[in-house]
């Protein structure tokens, strides 16, 4: 279990993240959402220790991230934004870095190149943006690691490479693995992610699950105008509109129309969700 | 069995092995152009004289190829760090590395022993055999080089500029090689203008030369025990 108390950071005189304070628990895929410069890179870094907290603490079953101790990276991969075009085949790198990970398994980095339609022969300094976020994010799902930090993972992939990904985690994430993805493309993590985390300037604003989610509020896809409305959108194929879910009705959680939400209604929100 | 945290010989052999590849892979070229100079220069030098008009005459003048050994020994020493780990400081490349399941003391080492004693000897060695052979082939046109690269060395510490370029290559973000080289040259040269203070002749008097050759061995020592602490404690902390 990850234990994030009342973390700090600061880029020079701009503070980030302040006072932040989470728990993120085993076996769940979390979505961190946020607008941009809330500080989403900064606490999936500082979540895997290539930061240090300026203040607070941050407990990875009993490590300290920012130790880097070969134990606890062992048990932790990050998937930065920006990837390294390694001047090394696919399968090379993953035969010569993954003996590091004592989990990694060849059968599943070649078996998710596959959905991946990526080849492995192929030098990783020759290939396209996206075909090289996919040989990482498939390295990133074959190091079988507990914890696995995902920086934007669906950036510069095409639409079935985004189809791909979602079948790829879905299917080769371990029970037992927490996967923190951060992502601006909410559509593109939808139906996987679950809890949200959305961040903004310096707070936490949710930190929930799909089914509380859906327990306090209510995602109502007619075209009728509803008065009292937390949030309304016109979509190409009718409207979403957001309410306070008094009635314990169920509806499918929109997670566009929830952050707007969350942006409109900061205070309201976060009491409602408050533990 | 716990694996310890600091140093495990096997993870440590594993590492360090791929680092070492890595490094041969970015470097493999230039080491063995560096190492072939001597032949470059002999095949530059017969074809100038050629060109000229008399190529039965194309002896190397000794000052050149003492230059020529100087100037491609200290750049190497220099800049092959920056080549092998420069990008330590890139978010990419670098946070890639950090995230290595490797201790920093593993990764510190590696980085040590392969920019400064693998590395360079590959060169010398490499330099030395041709500069040999090109002696052994025409012992009437060519003096080996063996004599100013030792004088060099022991001028010069080749741990000493390896370390300096090691330090070049986490100290600064961007032209690194150029910067490096240029801080080492003003502070050579300011070192040089120091000493130019000193009343050196009525030292001589009191100190004899082996003496002087122990002060600077100690100095380029502590200049490269500095920049190694740098370096440790910089990879240690780096941030992302």
């Amino acid at each position: 279990m990850i234990v994030i108390s009342n973390l700090g950071f600061s880029y020079g005189q701009v503070p980030v993240l302040k006072n932040i304070s989470m728990k993120l628990e085993e076996g769940k895929i979390y979505g961190l959402l946020g607008e941009n410069g809330v500080g989403k890179t900064t606490l999936l870094t500082l979540l895997c220790g290539l930061k240090k907290p300026q203040m607070g603490s941050i407990d990875v079953d009993g490590y300290n991230p920012y130790d880097r101790k070969p134990s606890f990276l062992a048990d932790q991969y990050y998937l930065s934004d920006e990837v390294a075009a390694v001047n090394m085949k696919a399968i090379d790198y993953a035969r010569n870095y993954g003996k590091f990970w004592e989990k990694f398994d060849m059968g599943k980095f070649l078996e998710i190149m596959k959905i991946f339609e990526n080849d492995p022969e192929q030098k990783m300094n020759k290939m396209s943006c996206g075909q090289l976020k996919k040989t990482w994010i498939s390295f990133a799902l074959s190091c079988n690691t507990r914890y696995i930090f995902m920086d934007e993972p669906t950036n510069g992939l095409d639409i079935p490479s985004k189809a791909q990904f979602r079948k790829a985690v879905t299917k080769y994430t371990s029970e037992d693995s927490t996967l923190v993805i951060s992502t601006h493309q909410v559509r593109d993590l939808e139906n996987i992610i679950d809890p949200i985390i959305i961040l903004d300037r310096q707070d936490v604003l949710l930190n929930a699950t799909v089914e509380e989610i859906s327990e306090k509020l209510y995602f109502d896809y007619s075209n009728e105008k509803i008065e009292g409305a937390l949030y309304s959108e016109m979509t190409p194929g009718g409207c979403v509109q957001v309410l306070v879910n008094t009635g314990s009705e169920e509806s499918k959680v929109n997670i566009e129309a929830l952050f707007n939400t969350v942006h409109l209604h900061k205070e309201l929100v976060k009491g409602m969700f408050a533990k | 069995m716990k694996t310890s945290e600091t140093f495990s010989l096997s993870r440590f052999g594993e590492y360090f092995i791929l680092d070492l590849r890595n490094c041969f892979a970015k470097v493999g070229l230039t080491t063995l152009v560096c190492g072939l100079v001597p032949l470059i220069l002999l095949v530059m030098v017969a074809a100038t004289n050629f060109a000229v008009g008399d190529p039965s005459v194309w002896i190397i003048e000794n000052s050149v190829k003492d230059m020529v050994t100087a100037v491609t020994s200290i750049f190497y020493f220099l800049l092959i760090p920056i080549s092998c780990y420069g990008l330590l400081t890139d978010k990419s490349a670098g946070s890639t590395s950090m995230m290595l399941p490797v201790s920093h003391t593993e990764k510190y080492a590696s980085m040590v022993i392969n920019s400064m004693i693998i590395l360079p000897l590959t060169f010398a060695a490499l330099y030395f055999a041709t500069d040999a052979a090109l002696w052994a082939l025409f012992p009437a046109r060519y003096e080996d080089a063996a004599t100013v690269m030792t004088m060099l060395s022991s001028f010069f510490m080749p741990w000493m500029v390896s370390a300096v370029g090691l330090t070049g290559a986490l100290l600064f973000k961007r032209g690194k090689g150029a910067k490096t080289f240029a801080v080492s040259a003003v502070s050579f040269i300011l070192l040089v203008a120091m000493l130019g203070s000193i009343d050196i002749p009525s030292l001589y008097n009191k100190v004899n030369m082996h003496t002087v050759n122990v002060i600077w061995v100690a100095f380029q020592t502590v200049c490269a025990v500095l920049c190694l602490t740098y370096v440790y404690f910089r990879t240690k902390k780096i941030q992302y």
